[in-house]
């Protein structure tokens, strides 16, 4: 799997499944997958393109370096012979050639209209020149002859003779170039072709050179071609195939399929190997070996034996590749058949959509949601599979969004299919190729529609629930308020018995005693039992004074919540030697007799709880009212509220303060560090009708 | 504290004959029996009136002459202070008389109110009774030759 290329950013899930994909495509073209491979010749194209080009510029410059031999001067003349023997005329026909191709390279598939105009300037300029010779040659018609008389000057070696076979390459050179990217039908392109015949020609002269037999290099005219010129041609016939490398034949040589990797392993060296073997024959008979008789035989032989070793080869090669092929099959159909059975046993519907959004594969699960067959599914956008087009648009803004991020999703859907409303859960993830490049999208879904029923039932089962927990705390609200109010009826009631009564007759009796007193026998015993007495009766009276006063708040009755917080603290002190500081608002408090009441109690409880548990010596009560809301703190300087006492809901005293303060709609805050006092605010909303 | 006193003797003084009227704001029948009992014994001293409760004692005030108020703070309906601030309000505030609180165990913050509204003494009903008598009697003139007790017994506000 080392072909998988790790992907950034992309969970386990993914490269299992990228495993998967490309497994088969391995095992598909036993190379790589169709997009890379094309991706690969394209490469392998430029560098053959640019191949081509170079040949086209030695061509050209091979041109030029002749043109400025025929110039040289005579002492010269002799070391560059073969060059002057190519001729200016030919070299002026391969600059134009080489210039001409060298365009043509440039400009593949067409891109600029002034390449494409140059180069067909040079190739009239060609096919006029060759023309011209080809005429001059045959028919001895001398229309160039004008021309080159100017160019020919004295002391020049700039010959304007040309070989006719010369001539007729030049000539098929510019209608291969014309025609380079003409294409016929069934996909042939005849410029190859007629490449295939000047590397032909080309070759007749070549081989006259290699086996030193004169009918072929000079071919019936008055003098030979030159080697350098047959040389040059067989560059340009291999130059003009491989400026166009996605023609048919060309493509034919440089593709990965097994032809063309044959062609190139044995094409060279069986072509040399039989200029090598009819050399040596050749030779042999020259030095008398043998009868030049037996020379037609042996080639024979050479040749047949040759062709079988070849044939022989080839047809092994073949049948390796075949069985390697069919081996790859064969696995590639049990992954395939593999792949099938878990996309169609799945009850889960799996799609796979093209960048386009259309359908390119569904598994029957999906087919079966949809209503719909393959062949009325395949390449179906979202809309057309869907009825509902709202569903359908989101699904495809889901697809675009997975493939534009590149990462997986898991989205909930509900559809309306034909058989029902069911909700899907569904996992999206990028389809890519081995190079990153997002192919489309792939998605497994999973019908929830069963959980989502549970879940919406339960979540409706759990706001019922909340209701009626909202429902039955006000009612315990309401229930708790009834019981304040109830309490403090009771209260106001005893408060009331207590002073009518008990508080009355205990001061009538205790004004009854003053006189008594006086009264008293002067002696020592009773002397001493009289302030005994007076203090009975002065704590009995406080105590029950206290009592009444705790009981009913009188002053906040008459005077107000800052004169009853006031007396309250004024008690506080005076019973317990804590420190008081009070900061109250100055003008008078009017917020409602049961918002003040509510408060005064809050006040109490929180003072309780001073005396009772923090062991402060200060306290300080803050009041202050605004339009919106009253708040009350009360800080202090003792142990601290521990934080379980803060939570607990036990603690009555700190639970009566909230209870309090949610009836109003306020809330209650502690702050508290442990040996460093505590401070507790209460903060209650005034609404406008508080102001009952 | 002690003017005010003092010019309230001397008032007294200069019309013997004019008994000391003194009105008493009290809720409980025992301790206003005793009350008035004890203090119309002083020769000079007449009960103006009495009443039991605030709204009582409000629409007496208007019409009644006084020259002391003696008052209880908590009623069976109303309150003393309350009344004394009613009063202040109504515009009745007499500046003459002598308003005295009676009453058990007088907090700080009443005591505050109470000098607001023109309250002069506070005395325990408990265990000032004594002290409150002496005061009356040494208004009215009668008593204050026999068994004034010094200044200092009082409870002035």
């Amino acid at each position: 799997m080392h072909a998988a290329a790790p992907r950034r950013g992309v969970n386990e899930k993914i490269k299992g499944f990228q495993h998967m994909h490309t497994t088969s495509t391995r095992n598909d073209t036993g190379e790589s997958s169709s997009l890379e491979h094309y991706v690969a010749t394209q490469a392998n194209f430029a560098s053959i393109i640019s191949a081509a080009m170079s040949l086209a510029m030695i061509i050209a410059l091979f041109g030029v370096v002749v043109l400025i031999s025929c110039y040289a001067d005579d002492g010269y003349r002799k070391i560059l012979a073969d060059l002057i023997s190519v001729q200016g005329s030919s070299a002026a026909g391969f600059i134009l050639s080489g210039a001409a191709l060298y365009l043509q390279c440039l400009n593949v598939g067409k891109i600029s209209r002034k390449l494409a105009l140059a180069s067909r300037v040079l190739i009239v300029l060609l096919l006029l020149l060759s023309a011209g010779f080809l005429l001059q040659n045959l028919f001895g018609v001398k229309l160039l002859h004008g021309a080159f008389s100017v160019l020919s000057t004295a002391g020049s070696a700039f010959g304007a003779e040309i070989h006719p076979l010369a001539a007729g390459c030049f000539l098929l050179t510019a209608l291969i170039l014309l025609l380079q990217d003409l294409r016929i039908r069934g996909g042939h392109y005849p410029a190859e072709y007629l490449a295939f015949v000047l590397l032909g020609l080309s070759a007749i002269p070549l081989v006259g050179y290699l086996y030193g037999i004169n009918k072929l290099t000079f071919l019936r005219y008055s003098t030979g071609i030159p080697l350098l010129t047959a040389l040059g041609f067989l560059l340009l016939g291999a130059a003009l195939l491989m400026a166009r490398p996605s023609h048919r034949l060309m493509s034919i040589i440089i593709g990965h399929a097994p032809g063309g990797n044959m062609l190139r392993r044995l094409l060279p060296s069986m072509l040399f190997l039989i200029l090598l073997l009819n050399w040596l024959v050749s030779r042999g008979a020259e030095r008398g070996l043998y009868s030049d008789q037996l020379m037609l035989p042996f080639l024979t032989l050479i040749d047949g034996a040759l062709v079988v070793f070849v044939f022989w080869r080839f047809a092994g090669k073949l049948d390796r590749e075949y069985g390697a092929r069919m081996q790859s099959a064969a696995k590639l159909a049990e992954a395939n058949s593999l792949l099938t059975a878990v996309s169609d046993s799945t009850r889960e519907p799996i799609f796979v959509k093209n960048r386009q959004g259309l359908l390119v594969f569904a598994n029957p699960a999906l087919l079966q949601q949809v209503g719909k067959t393959w062949e009325e599914a395949m390449y179906r956008s979202s809309r057309e599979l869907f009825t509902e087009r709202e569903e359908a648009d989101r699904i495809d803004e889901d697809d675009k969004r997975v493939m534009a991020h590149g990462l997986p999703e898991t989205i909930e859907q509900t559809l309306h299919l034909q058989h029902g409303i069911f909700t899907y859960q569904s996992t999206r993830v990028p389809w890519f190729d081995k190079a990153g490049n997002v192919l489309g999208v792939i998605g497994i879904s999973t019908d929830i529609s069963e959980r989502k029923r549970a879940e919406d039932s339960l979540r409706e089962r759990e706001a019922q629930l909340e209701k009626a927990v909202v429902e039955r705390t006000a009612l315990l609200r309401e229930l708790t308020n009834h019981l304040e109010t109830v309490r403090e009826e009771e209260k106001r009631a005893i408060a009331r018995e207590l002073h009518d009564n008990m508080g009355a007759s205990l001061t009538a009796l205790s004004m009854h005693l003053e006189s008594v007193y006086k009264i008293l026998p002067e002696d020592e015993k009773w002397q001493e039992r009289k302030p005994r007495m007076q203090g009975l009766m002065s704590s009995l009276v406080s105590t029950t004074r206290r009592i009444q006063t705790e009981l009913r708040p009188n002053m906040l009755d008459l005077f107000g919540l800052k004169a009853a917080i006031t007396e309250q603290l004024d008690e506080l002190a005076e019973r317990t030697g804590i420190t008081c500081k009070s900061s109250l608002p100055d003008e008078d408090v009017t917020i409602g007799h049961e918002m003040e009441i509510a408060i005064y109690r809050m006040l109490q409880e929180m003072l309780n709880n001073v005396t009772k548990h923090a062991k402060a010596t200060q306290v300080d009560v803050i009041l202050d009212v605004d339009e919106e809301q009253v708040s009350l703190t009360v800080r202090d300087n003792g142990v601290g509220i521990p934080q379980e006492r803060q939570d607990n809901n036990k603690t009555y005293g700190l639970r009566g303060l909230r209870e309090r303060a949610t009836f109003f709609g306020g809330n209650v805050v502690i702050r508290s560090t442990p040996g460093n006092g505590s401070i507790i605010s209460i903060r209650l909303p005034l609404a406008p009708v508080a102001d009952v | 504290m002690e003017d005010v006193l003092q010019q309230l003797v001397t008032t007294k003084g200069h019309s013997v004959d004019a008994p000391l009227k003194i009105f008493l704001v009290e809720d409980s029948e025992d301790v206003r029996d005793l009350i008035i009992e004890s203090l119309t014994e002083i020769p000079g001293v007449v009960l103006a009136g009495y009443s039991e409760t605030e709204q009582d004692a409000m629409a007496r005030l208007e019409n009644e002459s006084y020259d002391v108020l003696i008052l209880d703070i908590q009623l069976k309906q109303g309150n003393g202070m309350h009344l004394l601030q009613s009063l202040a309000l109504a515009g009745k505030r007499r500046h003459d008389e002598l308003k005295i609180v009676f009453s058990n165990h007088v907090s700080s913050t009443y005591r505050r109110v109470g000098v607001q509204y023109g309250v002069q003494f506070f005395f325990d009903k408990s265990s000032e009774f004594t002290k409150l008598r002496s005061l009356i009697e040494r208004i009215s003139g009668r008593g204050a030759a026999g068994k004034n007790n010094s200044p200092r017994g009082f409870a002035p506000a």
